[in-house]
């Protein structure tokens, strides 16, 4: 059976699988009291965050409804199962900053709706680890430094 | 029997009694003698008695008396003369005999304190020699105990070094990560790996 693609484009606020799964829990949230005011005949204003506002944005949802805001919780929830998946190491937590670049820089050389998760290792001491299905690629400076301890002596005593 | 033995034995028998008589009348003779001498002592023995009375007697004991007394002082004074004069030259012998083995002693104990003491002198210089040498010895030692420790600590430093400072990296590094300094180096890393990272993304699709 022939997979289905994913629709939903990730803003470069979407960064982790946390994310997105908040975004689909906040439009649901949101879905539901959009349909609540429709029965209860009052006008909604719900609080959208910055995360979803930018999502809506990336997805071109001038006017968000239930019926779009449903449907973008399934494309999410679907997504999420579906989207490659980078997982990193990294030595500290990474600034919004970085992390933005750096999601940026997976979707547009990698895969347009791909997501990372990363972890924590300070003994790593610098750069990074990157696990994907097949390879594990270790950029971190605690390798580099071990993998070559010789030319890293010679260094020191020059 | 015969007539010859017959006058022998009248022979003998004459002769025999002639002489038992020559002899009795010898003995005879040698009897008055015996009786005068005896007489004559006990004349002497009354003269003499009659000379050497009591009184006479007496004194001659109190001359006696008082000569053996005097010859016994003198004697005496004699006596304690020669042993004062015994007694001082037995001091003046005890004194030189003493004096001279004292001498001979002390000349003996001071020799022995001598040669004592030069042993004595001679073994410390011999263990000051010896200390010396072993302190030479024991620094020499020391000297090339310490070198080759040292030789064997900068060996296991050099071996160990890049470990040691990695070590030490790590623990400051991990301590104050900046992604902005080290966004080019992952980012760089990533550009190089990343042809290999889509055939991963792809075959995991």
């Amino acid at each position: 059976m022939e997979r289905k693609p994913v629709e939903v484009i990730f803003s470069n606020r979407i960064v982790s699988r946390k994310d997105v799964l908040k975004a689909a829990r906040e439009l649901e949230r949101i879905r539901d009291a959009l349909i609540a005011s429709s029965v209860n005949h009052e006008p909604a204003q719900p609080m959208i965050s910055d995360r979803v506002r930018s999502l809506l944005e990336a997805n071109n949802i001038r006017e968000l409804t239930s019926d779009s805001a449903d449907k973008l919780v399934k494309q999410l929830e679907y997504a999420v199962d579906h989207v490659p998946m980078l997982r990193f190491i990294f030595a500290a937590e990474p600034d919004v900053d970085f992390q933005h670049k750096l999601i940026d820089w997976m979707r547009n050389e990698l895969h347009p709706a791909s997501l990372m998760l990363y972890s924590i290792q300070p003994q790593i001491a610098g750069g990074y680890i990157l696990t994907t299905d097949n390879h594990r690629y270790d950029h971190s400076w605690k390798y580099l430094l071990n993998s070559q301890p010789a030319k890293f002596g010679k260094a020191l005593r020059a | 029997m015969s007539l010859p033995a017959f006058i022998l034995i009248i022979v003998l028998a004459i002769g025999v009694f002639g002489a038992f008589i020559w002899l009795a009348f010898n003995l005879r003779k040698v009897q008055l003698k015996v009786g005068a001498y005896n007489s004559r002592i006990e004349s002497v023995k009354k003269e003499v008695d009659r000379v050497f009375t009591e009184e006479f007697r007496e004194e001659l004991r109190n001359r006696g008396r008082l000569h053996f007394e005097k010859i016994i002082n003198e004697n005496a004074m004699f006596m304690q003369q020669d042993l004062h004069l015994t007694a001082s030259q037995l001091n003046d012998y005890m004194r030189e005999s003493l004096k001279k083995v004292l001498d001979e002693e002390f000349k003996k104990y001071t020799e022995t304190i001598e040669d004592a003491k030069d042993m004595a002198l001679e073994s410390i210089n011999k263990t000051q020699v010896a200390m010396e040498e072993q302190r030479t010895v024991l620094q020499r030692e020391l000297k090339e105990q310490v070198a080759a420790e040292k030789r064997q600590l900068i060996t296991r430093l050099d071996q160990n070094i890049a470990s040691i400072v990695n070590h030490y990296l790590i623990e400051a590094l991990s301590e104050e990560i900046d992604f902005t300094s080290q966004g080019e180096f992952i980012f760089q890393h990533l550009e190089d790996q990343k042809a290999s990272i889509l055939e991963d993304i792809r075959s995991g699709a």
